[in-house]
């Protein structure tokens, strides 16, 4: 255990750090933007040391680097997830032809299709989809995170799970039809 | 069917938002940055102090030059005020009333404006007289009939009567010359 707040601190960066970035992206659709968040996040982490007198950890952090992405959006409008594209995935066509099935199957595309999809979301979908998906929160956290009830966090994640595999059967039958044309 | 796409779903999610290389770098080194800026705050407070100095400099200056000009001015004001502002009052027994100045000079009664230190139009006027225009100091032939009136009727007649004496024309008897004898021929 360090007793030294720089370690602290240093740990809880290699800790926290991909999460707090993960919770800026679901919000900004942008790489450079939610990078910016995350510095933001930590900086205001590293002034006030909160993190040291919250309960839940990544709860804390999660609804901070909300606040901070939501309040970064405000100052700067982000683009359409079309136009501003991903930054570290291509963005893959469904409907083009050219990759061939075995291609288009593979995973790195599948992901990438299925990223873009979940940037295509509403943002109250999506927030609490990624919040729940890799961060181990439950709903009771992420409502604490969004300010909204739990049964509210629920009935968001079951809409944006029926929305994406809608997409995705959709996107799958276009390139069946184009297989076989 | 709905299996895999759960499970394609899932495993999308566990690689969604990937962040560069490096990111826990780049954070704290923004975060040492910051501390760095933070603690040494004399620096941010250093250049606050040299100007708040410099401002008490020029404020103590212009106050000192202000000053300095405006006893000038009082000083230049003070005798025009005091030569209006206290006329000769005509006075028999006053007698260097011949001494004063003829005529007050025009900007005496005048506003004196000058600019003071601070750009600002500053007006110093002199106190207002009870008689305007100031009085003159009178003449050699004024000042005689003040001093006739003031003199009793009987003392102004007796002047009168003198000085119409005076004023009258001289009249010179004949100069009678006793002719010179002839000297003595007998004698010769």
């Amino acid at each position: 255990m360090t007793t030294d707040p720089d370690e602290e601190f240093t740990a809880l960066v290699e800790r926290q750090s991909r999460f707090v970035f993960r919770v800026a992206y679901a919000v900004l659709l942008n790489a450079h933007d939610a990078e910016d968040a995350v510095q933001e996040t930590f900086l205001k982490l590293f002034r006030n040391r909160g993190w040291q007198q919250a309960g839940n950890e990544r709860a804390f952090l999660a609804r901070v680097a909300w606040r901070v992405a939501v309040d970064l959006r405000r100052r700067f409008p982000i683009l359409p997830p079309d136009v501003a594209g991903r930054m570290e995935h291509p963005k893959p066509d469904p409907a083009s032809p050219l990759p061939g099935p075995d291609e288009t199957l593979a995973a790195s595309n599948q992901h990438a299709l299925v990223h873009t999809m979940i940037d295509t979301l509403p943002e109250d979908l999506r927030v609490p989809l990624v919040l729940s998906t890799f961060e181990e929160l439950n709903s009771r956290e992420i409502g604490q995170v969004l300010a909204i009830p739990e049964g509210t966090v629920r009935t968001r994640l079951l809409r944006a799970r029926q929305m994406l595999r809608q997409k995705i059967e959709t996107a799958q039958a276009q390139r069946q039809e184009v297989r076989r044309a | 069917m709905p299996d895999q796409l759960d499970e394609l779903l899932d495993s999308a999610l566990a690689t969604y938002a990937e962040p560069r290389t490096g990111l826990e770098q780049r954070i704290l080194a923004r975060v040492e940055q910051a501390r760095f800026s933070r603690g040494t705050p004399w620096r941010r407070w250093l250049g606050w102090g040299l100007a708040a100095t410099l401002a008490a400099s020029l404020l103590l200056y212009f106050e000192v030059s202000g000053g300095w000009h405006r006893r000038m001015n009082a000083e230049q004001t003070a005798p025009r005020q005091e030569q209006a502002a206290s006329p000769r009052v005509p006075d028999a027994s006053q007698e260097s009333i011949r001494s004063l100045p003829s005529r007050a000079p025009k900007w005496a009664s005048a506003p004196i404006r000058h600019r003071s230190t601070w750009g600002e139009m500053t007006v110093a006027t002199t106190p207002k007289l009870d008689v305007f225009p100031a009085p003159q100091a009178l003449s050699a032939q004024e000042q005689a009939l003040v001093e006739l009136v003031a003199q009793p009727p009987d003392v102004q007649r007796q002047i009168l009567e003198k000085t119409r004496q005076n004023e009258a024309p001289l009249s010179i008897a004949a100069i009678q010359i006793p002719p010179i004898p002839p000297p003595d021929e007998g004698q010769k």
